[in-house]
């Protein structure tokens, strides 16, 4: 860059217009040279202040690859306790359901025959004939004349 | 916003957001540590992000807003905010001049107005964009510009008043500008 247009660009960066790649380009020159003066030792002092760690952006980078690798395994987990949880759920309802369909079927079967003991019963019981008297009738005994 | 956009896009802005950062945390191992967390907050919200219309200012605002909290929960110092100065940061390879130098100039932007010293750091220490400089303090570009010419031609004289600088272009200048 000539001087003239070194003159330029500080006049511009003195007026708070130039662009931020005039202003990089106007700290090399004037870091890079051997004369002393006051926007030397300017831009000495801003690129001091606003210095970062080297590693900044790599350890950033691998800060967040960690953590987000992380919350994938803690939500691995979750989705795998949930599975278990859920198979358990599924296993515990089928062995429920196979029960009460065995409790039921076997209440049905009772009912079916106590059913069909009752009809047994009807068949087989006397019909009360009208000439008939009951003499005695008891717990035990029923006497009965024609 | 996928891995690789973010690692593209938004890790890059560290670079900006660190300086600013230690000013307001002052240690570099705080300045880190927020960092970092910044980035993992801006991770969960990347999905936002792609909806907000200036990125960049959002980004700074976040930063800005996470190193309030982080102050209010270290209860480090009352957050009067607009008394943030600048921290000094020891220069390296320097001797006792530059150091010198260093401290004077730290000093002259310290005694800028508020408004001054805060437009004079984000651009030439931070190295934001009059963009996000608009949106972090709510000037206008013209009024940031005026703001900056103001704050640098200020360093400059303060300098020039201290060092015996050899008389050349540079004060030339200087002078027309005034």
């Amino acid at each position: 860059m000539s001087k003239v247009q070194q003159e330029k660009l500080l006049r511009k960066f003195y007026n708070g217009e130039t662009t931020a790649e005039e202003e990089i380009r106007l700290k090399q020159e004037i870091g890079n040279s051997d004369e002393c003066s006051p926007e030397k030792d300017y831009f000495g002092y801003t690129a001091a202040q606003g210095a970062i760690p080297h590693s900044l952006e790599q350890d950033i980078t691998q800060f967040l690859d960690k953590n987000i690798r992380e919350k994938k395994l803690t939500m691995r987990r979750i989705l795998s306790l949930v599975s278990v949880a859920a198979s358990l759920l599924i296993i515990f309802s089928i062995t429920h359901w196979i029960k009460e369909t065995k409790s039921r079927k076997m209440e049905d079967n009772f009912f079916l025959m106590e059913q069909a003991l009752f009809q047994v019963s009807e068949t087989l019981k006397p019909e009360i004939q009208e000439d008939m008297v009951v003499l005695w009738v008891d717990n035990n005994v029923e006497i009965i004349i024609n | 916003m996928n891995t690789e956009e973010f690692k593209n896009r938004v890790i890059p802005f560290a670079g900006k957001l660190y300086p600013m950062m230690r000013q307001f945390l002052k240690g570099d191992e705080d300045t880190k540590d927020a960092l970092q967390d910044l980035m993992l907050k801006l991770w969960n919200k990347r999905g936002e992000l792609e909806t907000v219309r200036n990125v960049d200012a959002y980004i700074v605002t976040m930063a800005k807003n996470h190193c309030l909290d982080t102050l209010k929960k270290k209860k480090i110092l009352s957050l009067d905010e607009t008394n943030l100065k600048i921290p000094e940061v020891p220069a390296p390879d320097t001797g006792v001049e530059n150091r010198e130098k260093i401290e004077r100039i730290h000093k002259v932007i310290d005694s800028l107005p508020e408004k001054y010293r805060e437009v004079i750091r984000y651009r030439d220490i931070d190295g934001f964009s009059f963009t996000e400089i608009t949106a972090l303090t709510g000037m206008e570009e013209p009024h940031l510009r005026v703001i900056l010419s103001r704050s640098r031609m200020k360093v400059r004289e303060e300098l020039v008043k201290i060092y015996n600088y050899e008389q050349g272009t540079t004060r030339k200048i200087t002078q027309e500008v005034l």
